[in-house]
């Protein structure tokens, strides 16, 4: 997969998380961010690490949120996309 | 008294013309660089440096506009030889073209990335023929106008076919932007008509490259 592919899917799932209002169940996000189940959980290993997405557990049950870092990725992502598409360069 | 291509009544607003062309190129520019750092794609370094090289041609013509102002002053309350103006005219002539050369590179640039040409191939045919067609030509500030207007009209269709798809804000006024740097181009191509064509071109140019920089501006 080629890297501005990559990026614009890493800003996919985080959107999904972001639309959900912050927080995730990983069902929820298997299902909406329209990945395979590997590479989704390849994609969410990756945005922890890079600490973008956080586990969380409560009474049993896992969700996944947006860290600070992860809303500060996506404001760049959307100005730099905005940016790309103003000049037709996406 | 021999000045730069426009009136010398215009050097002073000419030099302040160019650096804000210079400035707005240069934020193009530098968005584009961080664009490519973010996505780490090809295109947006091509973009990034096709507009580094429009940027610097504005400064470098900002610079020799500059110091034709300076020469004339200083030369105003002295006796002045052909020498003086000969120097002068000389400046103009090597400023003009050096910023032309930067300017068409540039250009050169971003019109291979919107016509999406990436065959090495094509890309030296392309600058073999505008090379020879430009050191072949009788009057070569003329021709270089005219390749660079041409290559205005390739890119602004582009933008406007990117305009269709899109329909935002951003993207209309980028094409409206660069429609205003071509009609500039244009007007700089009637300059044998007079030296008003180069004010006429600079006010264009110049509601050009703003529409550009309100485009960046977030909403």
């Amino acid at each position: 997969m080629k890297k501005r592919e990559r990026v614009e899917v890493i800003a996919d799932i985080l959107q999904v998380v972001q639309r959900a209002g912050g927080k995730i169940k990983p069902t929820h996000l298997l299902y909406k961010a329209n990945l395979s189940h590997d590479a989704l959980k390849r994609y969410v290993d990756e945005l922890q690490k890079s600490d973008l997405l956080v586990e969380t557990e409560k009474g049993g049950k896992r969700t996944y949120a947006l860290t600070d870092k992860g809303h500060e990725y996506l404001a760049k992502y959307r100005q730099f996309k905005e940016f790309s598409d103003a000049f037709g360069v996406s | 008294m021999v000045s730069s291509l426009g009136p010398s009544w215009f050097l002073e607003a000419d030099v302040i013309f160019d650096l804000i062309f210079f400035l707005v190129t240069g934020i193009v520019s530098w968005m584009g660089f961080r664009a490519y750092r973010f996505f780490k794609d090809e295109r947006h370094r091509q973009f990034a440096l096709g507009f580094f090289f429009i940027c610097s041609s504005y400064l470098l013509l900002a610079l020799t506009n500059l110091l034709i102002m300076l020469e004339i002053r200083r030369l105003t309350d002295l006796v002045y030889t052909w020498r003086d103006i000969i120097a002068i005219a000389n400046l103009t002539y090597i400023g003009s073209l050096m910023h032309a050369a930067l300017f068409l590179i540039g250009l050169t640039m971003l019109l291979f990335l919107y016509l999406q040409i990436t065959e090495k191939k094509v890309k030296l045919l392309v600058l073999i023929l505008v090379g020879f067609v430009i050191l072949h030509s009788y009057r070569t500030r003329a021709t270089i106008y005219a390749v660079t207007t041409i290559f205005l009209l390739f890119i602004l269709v582009q933008l406007a076919e990117n305009y269709r798809r899109k329909r935002k804000r951003s993207s209309l006024l980028v094409m409206l932007g660069f429609g205003g740097v071509f009609l500039g181009e244009c007007l700089l191509l009637a300059l044998f008509l007079g030296p008003i064509f180069y004010v006429a071109a600079g006010v264009t140019t110049l509601i050009g490259y703003l529409l550009i920089l309100a485009s960046l501006v977030r909403r």
